[in-house]
């Protein structure tokens, strides 16, 4: 095959392309978010006038997803990228954005939203050494889980459609008019609820509830997880049971798609119940939106806590 | 910033009102001090007025570059309401990258840090190979698959302990629209520039470019580095036809179908200096191929690709060592068809915990042309097949098992003055190999490999202890 044989070749390709794009335009907006709560929220702002995708589920770690072929079909179509950001999804991310080939969802477009870079990161460390384990450079980018992290999230989105899909404008900025103020009253009634587990201590398998503990006020006294992202060790887990009898903790949190086993041998020995916490929507039977998602981690903290 | 304004407004008043002081000594006459006093009141005013319009233009400022980040909920409602912070919106988006956007991290030093973090560019990733290597038949890396005229890389490797392909890789957006690599590697005997190449990054329709030197996207196996491979070594069937894998300088375009199903479709140009091509034949175009990619889940916990793909390479002096028959030298044209297929297994999609990972292609290859050896000549032709398939299995969080068989069949007929030239006997060359690894994380690996290799290849039993680590930015997971 020679170069003259390639070219019609080529011309071929990018006729087909132009065919294709050229078919009727989707009427509704495509967002491709990384995470469940973010397609959740997506779908609370832009309501019909949306069609949402989440490329990973509440059973997976967000950390470990493939670059799959799926997922680079459904972001070479999405009009707007909803994604938690902080290196979260460095091992894949960045090579779906190659690969679709979409203009629209690149970095620094209005297409593409990184929420670390809209709420106050926690966690960010002084010093980045791989000794500790998979550290975030910018910070823990489990953010979703202070609903107020939710809130700011919701007006960057809601001017990010506004933007993007300026004819539905209008449309957007109600949706948002009515969830804000919804949102700010579900937050204080979450607050009112959860005043008295503050100070209960806890002990997480993941370093993945910095912004749960922060916002509740609970005391995070040790992790299953020796250094983040290394899993649990039998030798830790030995060294956490024998330093419990002096604290007085009330209960191992972990989220749904890690290992029930650490959590449950602690739990065992130490009479500690073990409790997997809603940290997505979907994670629980309860999970099933954004305020049954914070109702039920709050159920199941104030479950753990009655004696 | 805010900070800043106001204790400078505090050092001025203070100053302002020493210097009152100081006058006030000096001056004896009360009509003369209240008017002094007057005019620095009016200047303390007029100063803290200018601070504070500063100090509102600084926090618009603020919020309008951190998206609303530093502003309470209501005024991010009032913002999201109206529409001029959307206008805001459309020129940071289009002049500030979203590094600019940031809003700052929660202490002083960690500040800092993420700062230069951020700044870093490009990202630079080191990975370390080595390994230890034990032959049965206690002989060196040379070796010859019979019925192959080969390419320079399809050694086995040195014995005993040798440094692996250890790399240093660049990478980074270079801007809106183009993205560059950069790999070179280091190992025992040589230095060489693995990939090189710039990508674009937002074409329209979904096309994208590629050039520089780099893997082509043939086959499955072919674009995966060393340090990705599933065992030591490349499957038999890309030793013997691709020398390891077709690396070469070119461009290549492909097209992503806007479609649920995932279809991918591209072309490549080659210079042609990689094996199976040689000596840059067609000016300089030596080599062309075109490729079809397939894949999709089929629920939350099975996912498929598949690819079919087509390589037509010319050589001008070929070069393939034979034991002790000697150097020959190919002038003529292969073509070369590759079909693969992965599927891959999670529980619920989630890696972590376990996975499953098949993975099997097949080749076929036609040669034809000159076939040389000092000064006697013939005529070479061959049809070649080749197949591994392949299975790994991760029991738990960082332990994986693996499998894998390959096998070759030949046909060739060299006439002329060379018969039997390639040492092919009729026998198939197969290989047989066995793995375990253990990844303390996902940058650190150590594996134990065991092959048995026959049908022409010496019943050798081939032990491999390496190690693959990373240091730097994080490796992609690719599918």
């Amino acid at each position: 095959m020679r170069i003259a044989t390639l070219l019609p070749l080529v011309s071929i390709l990018a006729g087909a392309a132009v065919v294709f794009e050229a078919s009727p335009a989707h009427a509704k907006l495509r967002i491709f978010s990384c995470e469940p709560e973010w397609a959740a929220l997506a779908e609370e702002i832009g309501g019909s006038r949306v069609e949402v995708n989440s490329a990973t589920s509440a059973h997976q770690d967000v950390h470990y997803i493939q670059a799959r072929p799926s997922l680079i079909s459904k972001l070479r179509r999405a009009d707007l990228l909803i994604c938690s950001g902080a290196d979260l999804e460095i091992g894949w991310l960045p090579a779906l954005l190659r690969k679709a080939s979409n203009a629209r969802v690149q970095p620094g477009q209005p297409g593409h939203i990184d929420v670390s870079k809209i709420v106050p990161m926690l966690g960010v460390p002084s010093s980045v050494d791989r000794a500790g384990g998979d550290i975030h450079p910018y910070g823990n980018p489990h953010t979703q889980t202070d609903p107020h992290n939710i809130a700011r999230v919701a007006a960057e989105l809601a001017r990010r459609l506004q933007q993007i899909d300026p004819e539905e404008a209008e449309f957007y900025r109600q949706r948002y008019a009515e969830f804000a103020p919804r949102w700010e009253k579900a937050i204080a009634g979450w607050e009112t609820r959860g005043a008295p587990l503050r100070g209960m201590k806890i002990i997480t398998h993941h370093l993945a509830w910095v912004y749960m503990t922060h916002w509740l006020g609970l005391d995070v006294v040790g992790q299953l997880e020796d250094k983040p992202g290394i899993p649990p060790t039998a030798g830790h887990l030995a060294d956490l049971l024998a330093g419990l009898a002096e604290q007085k903790v009330e209960v191992i949190v972990r989220a749904s798609y890690q290992s029930e086993r650490p959590s449950e041998w602690l739990s065992e020995r130490s009479g500690i119940p073990a409790v997997v916490i809603p940290h997505a929507v979907g994670a629980t039977p309860g999970a099933k939106d954004l305020y049954s998602m914070f109702d039920d981690m709050l159920d199941r903290l104030l479950e753990a806590r009655k004696p | 910033m805010q900070t800043y304004t106001r204790v400078f407004g505090w050092v001025l008043a203070a100053s302002l009102g020493l210097a009152s002081q100081a006058t006030s000594a000096t001056s004896t006459e009360d009509s003369e001090l209240s008017a002094l006093r007057s005019e620095v009141e009016a200047m303390k005013r007029h100063y803290e007025e200018r601070l504070r319009a500063l100090e509102e233009r600084l926090e618009a400022a603020e919020l309008l570059a951190s998206g609303g980040a530093t502003a309470n909920a209501e005024n991010e409602y009032i913002a999201a309401s109206g529409l001029p912070s959307v206008a805001a919106d459309a020129t940071r988006s289009a002049s500030a990258p979203d590094t600019a956007a940031r809003p700052e991290p929660a202490t002083g030093q960690a500040n800092a840090f993420a700062r230069f973090a951020q700044v870093f560019n490009p990202s630079i990733g080191v990975i370390l190979q080595g390994r230890a290597t034990y032959f049965s038949d206690g002989g060196d890396g040379d070796r010859g698959i019979p019925g192959y005229p080969l390419g320079g890389e399809t050694d086995r490797g040195p014995k005993g302990i040798s440094l692996g392909e250890s790399e240093v890789v660049f990478s980074a957006n270079i801007d809106d629209k183009f993205y560059g690599f950069f790999d070179v590697s280091f190992d025992q005997d040589e230095i060489g520039v693995e990939e090189a190449y710039f990508s674009t990054l937002s074409l329209p329709f979904g096309l994208g470019v590629k050039g520089g030197k780099f893997r082509s996207a043939i086959g499955y196996h072919n674009e995966r580095h060393s340090h990705n491979w599933d065992f030591v070594d490349a499957p038999l069937v890309y030793e013997a036809m691709l020398d390891g894998a077709l690396s070469d300088a070119g461009l290549q375009i492909n097209w992503v179908a806007p479609t649920d199903l995932y279809l991918e479709i591209g072309a490549e140009v080659f210079r042609g200096d990689a094996y199976p091509a040689a000596g840059a034949e067609n000016n300089g175009f030596g080599s062309t191929s075109v490729f079809a990619k397939f894949g999709g889940d089929l629920d939350e916990s099975n996912s498929w690709k598949a690819g079919v793909s087509y390589l037509r390479a010319d050589s001008d002096g070929r070069k393939s060592e034979f034991g002790n028959q000697g150097t020959f030298s190919f002038d003529g044209s292969s073509d070369l068809v590759v079909a693969d297929f992965v599927w891959k297994w999670a529980p619920l999609g989630n890696f972590r915990e376990r996975n499953f990972t098949f993975q099997a292609e097949y080749m076929h290859r036609h040669e034809s042309g000159p076939l040389t050896s000092g000064a006697s000549a013939g005529r070479y032709r061959s049809d070649q097949d080749g197949f591994y398939v392949q299975g790994v299995y991760q029991f738990m969080p960082r332990w994986r098992v693996g499998a894998r068989y390959g096998e070759l069949w030949s046909d060739d007929r060299v006439t002329g003055p060379l018969p039997g030239a390639l040492g092919w006997d009729g026998s198939s060359p197969r290989r047989v190999s066995a793995m375990v690894d253990f990844s303390n994380s996902e940058s650190s690996r150590l594996r134990l490999q065991y092959s048995f290799a026959s049908g022409g290849l010496g019943d050798d039993s081939l032990v491999y202890l390496q190690y693959i680590m990373s240091l730097g930015s994080h490796g992609a997971h690719t599918f």
